[in-house]
């Protein structure tokens, strides 16, 4: 077990800059998580509303009402032309809304134009929407006001005309409760490759370094031992990452993980943390520097992550970028986290779970093949 | 002769350990000066102190009679160092690192083109300029090392182990290189733990361990420390225990001993000591095998000195 | 000496293929996962016709010439298919419309699951709805309202200044490439790195031979980071260049101003990298943490979560003003929206001050020039 001490003894010196690594990327993570539950807001029925009301009457205020009703309102921003211009771009607001001075007076006055001032994201849905509801809602109080209501009154009837809903029936909701463990696992597709690469692969590129795997060669260890120890030594280094995110994730999401749906999340990342495995032993088969190191993890991580919809849900993502994301790995691992988080459309199936754990499983045992190809040829 | 190093009492201690220890040198023009001592006797920090490179925290050091300090330029510019680290930029050729290095000291283009040149042909690198260090063998990497430190002609070189690992047939070129340049005016400091070298090119030599200077002088000085002037070696048969004290009591002889059918026969001066011994040894029907004399060594006078070989 | 040095350095450099390679590799390669990704996103976003079914139970002729009206034409709302129940769930299943929408004694809909589509579906019914419910009550309050109500009804009014947004390029997925571009900036920390490694006598043999030559530890030190700084200036252009002119990304930014920005986030990386080169000392241990802290900035700038610098804004504004890849990725929005102004030139300061301040500092760590230990 000499190699199998040498590769911890290793990795235990890199311990500081691999404990670097995990406490930025469980903070980032959790980051992540909790601003899960906006990003799943992103197209929700409810639009992100900002109101500056400069008018502070009752008809204001019935105004403010109305759209709370309806949508989410946002707070804390000041009215600063750059503050608004800044939030819709970044989509923390889809719509902004000022109240200009004298809204009451000119309702009163039966002036219906040039009420408030808007400003949305140009051209979407959720601003389009938007307007056509408030233009409504100006109509309706404008009908009110023409038979005989004073402003306020007119306001209030149109906010309880505006309460009566058509009955709308949903098809079917596959949410299960685990949305912020869900969030976690996620990103983890994005870390598990980094770390791994960081922490894995140089610690191999070490013991497989010319003189060393000479020397190596020339004891009495037999090749597959050699392979079977440093083998073990990832899987203990991996398997020790693997743990310390499950604990990290345990420490602040604890319940929603040991549900049936958090274990199946579990045991996916685990798989994908495998092939994550195959990855670093594949990159270590060439021999770069710490730098150059650095930057293939970052282009592996990012760049699949990105095609994956692990930042970006898959949803979005174009189709013929779906259908070439099939052949990575992190795709099969996002769709199932997906499925099992209610993320996506996507109701339970089992099948579907052990395609994408299997799927992973395969990729990881090709990378592992691949590691030991290369590994061979450089023999030669 | 004007001393080119003075160092005094310098004392360097690291958290733990005191690595040199009041150690005290002087070296003189154009002398080919050997610093002999075992692995971690202090050599190298001994050199980097000189260099200015490490901080220490007792003592004087001065250079061609100035005060030794990182800022102090024109004896700087007098000096070529040879690390016993290879350095040396793997992205560079050959000529491009003799010249980066080179072009620290000097800045005359002209000058610097004629001075690279002359450090290739002196290093014998001359089929090698298109190289990158990566493509040399051990031996070639250690004389592009040395070439990087003399192309600018300096008047002091420091050579810290510059033979380590490598092969006779280099190590030979470098040493005769080392010779050379002390015959061109240079004062050389030469830093090993292996004496055959120093024996064959210093001309003077301190023998330093745990930091400490525990003799100088020539090797004849040094030899001259040590009792003993030759020892006597034969392989003998059917040798009677008897005849050691009669081996003792023949002249000049200080001491005998027999160990696995080996008879050493130490001696203190005297002429004809192994004619004597193999007259006796025949008197006596002692058959022989192999009979040599040998003259003492500076191995010897380590042992002498501190009780170990330079090797331990 | 200086220029010595310099020519120097930069051979070394530019002979070093697998570090060039990335430095202008890394931010293409995932500038181009980018553009792939995200290449329709924005134009997916832009309004269309939202397809729906439309199940007659018991026929509303009013509601149909309602939903027909606002179905005209190239701006409509909806684009409607009649059809029978069975069907119009199939359709719904496959994604092929929104939402069912059952005509019947009441209106009512069926969807698959919420979203903006369904909601706007949702809105058109509830002012039917309401409309029709209002009309009821006015009439039932007097019925000559009638007259009044249809003919308020049908006078246009235009109640909402809609307040144009700024020119430039409101994409809101070009941030993305601003962070990218912020990222490979601040992976000039490991040309800072670099630069210690090889100088200090403490940190490699050839920092050492250097140290013994007759040469300020000033100038070689600013040789060393020049080299560096211009070798990922450049590198970071010419990402810049490919993103531009090759996948043609709209940064809605004037080309000097960019490259502005990217010189003051280059030497801003390169700083922070030799902050950390000079206290780490080694490079299995400054390369992972610099990453480490470079990813971290990223993250927060919005490199993962596009809009996580504004979310930032909102709850911690001063570490925006602190985060170099932040500064970065915000100069470049504010010059695609607003063009040169004070918070520009304020991001462009704040750079420049961090910059100097790690130099300083990471001078007074490498400036000794004895060494306790080797």
């Amino acid at each position: 077990m000499q190699l199998y001490n040498a590769f911890i003894k290793i990795f235990l010196r890199r311990l500081p800059s691999i404990i670097a690594y995990f406490v930025i990327f469980v903070v980032i993570a959790f980051i992540m998580g909790s601003s899960g539950e906006q990003q799943a807001g992103f197209e929700a029925t409810k639009l992100r509303v900002a109101v500056f009301d400069m008018d502070d009457t009752e008809s204001s205020r019935a105004l403010i009402k109305f759209i709370s009703d309806n949508h989410k309102l946002v707070g804390g921003l000041d009215d600063r032309e750059q503050t608004i211009q800044d939030n819709l771009y970044y989509g923390i607001i889809d719509y902004a809304i000022t109240i200009d001075k004298g809204f009451e007076q000119k309702l009163e006055a039966e002036e219906f134009d040039g009420l408030i001032t808007t400003c949305k994201s140009q051209g979407s849905y959720g601003a389009t929407f938007l307007d056509g509801q408030l233009e409504q809602y100006f109509k309706l109080i404008s009908v009110r006001i023409s038979s005989g209501d004073d402003a306020p009154q007119a306001c209030i009837r149109a906010n309880a005309l505006s309460r009566s809903h058509v009955k709308v029936k949903t098809a079917e909701s596959s949410g299960s409760g685990i949305s912020k463990f869900g969030y976690f696992t996620q990103y983890l597709a994005y870390i598990f490759i980094c770390v791994t690469i960081m922490g894995v692969t140089p610690c191999l590129m070490r013991l497989s370094s010319e003189d060393l795997r000479k020397r190596v060669l020339c004891a009495p260890v037999s090749p597959a031992s050699r392979t079977l120890q440093m083998a073990l030594g990832s899987f203990t280094v991996i398997g020790g990452i693997w743990l310390a995110f499950m604990a990290a994730a345990a420490a602040a999401y604890g319940g929603e993980m040991f549900t049936k749906n958090g274990m199946l999340c579990m045991l996916n990342s685990l798989c994908y943390i495998l092939m994550a495995a195959g990855i670093s032993l594949v990159v270590s088969q060439f021999d770069v520097s710490d730098n150059v190191l650095s930057m293939i993890s970052n282009v592996i991580s990012l760049g699949m992550s990105f095609l994956c919809g692990v930042f970006v849900p898959q949803q979005y993502l174009g189709s013929g970028v779906l259908k070439a994301a099939h052949a990575l790995p992190a795709y099969w691992y996002v769709r199932a986290n997906d499925m099992l988080c209610g993320f996506s459309d996507q109701p339970f199936s089992g099948s579907l779970y052990i395609t994408c754990i299997g799927v992973q499983l395969g990729f990881a045992a090709a990378l592992f093949t691949a590691a030991g190809v290369i590994g061979a040829r450089k023999k030669r | 002769m004007a001393s080119v190093v003075e160092i005094k009492d310098l004392v360097k201690r690291y958290k733990e350990l005191t690595a040199v220890d009041g150690l005290s040198l002087s070296i003189e023009e154009g002398e080919i000066f050997g610093l002999l001592g075992p692995n971690g006797s202090g050599k190298t920090t001994t050199i980097s102190c000189l260099l200015s490179l490490l901080d220490f925290n007792e003592g004087e050091i001065t250079v061609f009679g100035e005060e030794m300090t990182p800022d102090n330029y024109s004896v700087k510019s007098r000096i070529g160092v040879i690390m016993q680290n290879v350095a040396v930029a793997d992205e560079l050729t050959v000529y491009e690192n003799i010249d980066m290095f080179c072009g620290m000291y000097i800045k005359d283009k002209a000058t610097r083109r004629q001075y690279v040149e002359q450090a290739i042909d002196f290093a014998g690198l001359r089929d090698y300029v298109k190289f990158r260090p990566k493509k040399l063998s051990g031996g070639l990497l250690r004389r592009l090392n040395i070439a990087c430190g003399i192309a600018h002609k300096p008047k002091l070189i420091i050579l810290d182990e510059p033979t380590v690992a490598v092969d006779p047939q280099s190590r030979n070129h470098i040493l005769e290189g080392i010779e050379q340049l002390n015959r061109e005016g240079a004062t050389i400091i030469y830093t090993t733990h292996y004496m055959e070298e120093v024996e064959q090119i210093c001309s003077r030599i301190a023998i330093i361990d745990h930091g400490k200077l525990i003799a100088t002088g020539t090797k004849e000085e040094l030899i001259a420390m040590i009792d003993h002037t030759e020892t006597i070696t034969a392989e003998v048969r059917d040798f009677d225990e008897a005849l050691i004290d009669e081996i003792k009591a023949l002249p000049h002889v200080i001491e005998a001993k027999l160990e696995e059918g080996k008879l050493t026969v130490s001696y203190s001066g005297g002429k004809h000591n192994l004619v004597r011994l193999v007259g006796l040894l025949n008197d006596r029907s002692v058959h022989l095998g192999r009979v040599y004399s040998e003259l003492p060594t500076l191995n010897d006078v380590f042992l002498d000195i501190t009780g170990r070989t330079l090797r331990d | 000496m200086f220029l010595h040095i310099l020519k120097y350095e930069l051979k070394i450099a530019l002979k070093n293929k697998a570090v060039i390679f990335w430095l202008f590799g890394f931010p293409a390669i995932l500038g181009t996962f980018f553009y792939i990704a995200f290449g329709d996103l924005y134009a997916e976003e832009q309004f269309e016709k939202i397809p729906v079914a439309l199940v007659t139970i018991s026929e509303d002729r009013n509601f149909e010439q309602t939903l027909d009206t606002v179905s005209e034409g190239k701006d409509g709302l909806f684009e409607v298919k009649r059809t029978n129940e069975k069907k119009a769930l199939e359709l719904l299943e496959n994604g092929k419309v929104s939402g069912i929408i059952y005509e019947d004694e009441e209106i009512s809909l069926t969807v698959k699951s919420e979203g903006i589509k369904p909601t706007i579906i949702r809105f058109f019914l509830d002012q039917y709805k309401i409309n029709s419910e209002m009309i009821s009550q006015q009439i039932s309050e007097n019925p000559l309202n009638i007259f009044r109500i249809s003919d308020m009804l049908r006078t246009e009014i235009d109640p909402l200044i809609k307040q144009e947004r700024r020119d430039g390029n409101q994409d809101p997925y070009v941030q993305y490439f601003y962070n990218l571009l912020a990222m490979s900036c601040l992976f000039g920390a490991l040309g800072g790195i670099t630069a210690v490694l090889r100088s200090q006598a403490n940190t490699s043999a050839l920092g050492a031979r250097r140290c013994v030559a007759p040469v300020s530890k000033f100038a070689s030190m600013t040789a060393s980071l020049a080299a560096q700084g211009a070798i990922s200036f450049c590198c970071n252009a010419a990402a810049l260049l490919y993103l531009k002119l090759v996948l043609g990304i709209k940064f809605g930014v004037p080309l000097g101003f960019m490259l502005l920005i990217i010189l003051a986030g280059s030497l801003n990386g390169l700083a922070v990298g030799y902050f950390i080169g000079a206290v780490c000392r080694s490079e299995g241990m400054s390369v992972p943490i610099a990453v480490a802290v470079m990813m971290f900035f990223c993250f927060m700038s919005g490199l993962m979560i596009g809009n996580m610098r504004a979310k930032v804004e909102l709850k911690a504004p001063w570490f925006n003003h602190m985060n170099p890849a932040a500064l970065i990725s915000d100069s470049f929005y504010v010059l695609n929206i607003y063009g040169s102004n004070a918070r520009f030139i304020s991001n462009i300061l704040i750079l420049t001050g961090m910059t100097i301040v790690f130099m300083s500092a990471g001078a007074l760590i490498t400036g000794r020039k004895k060494y306790a230990a080797l």
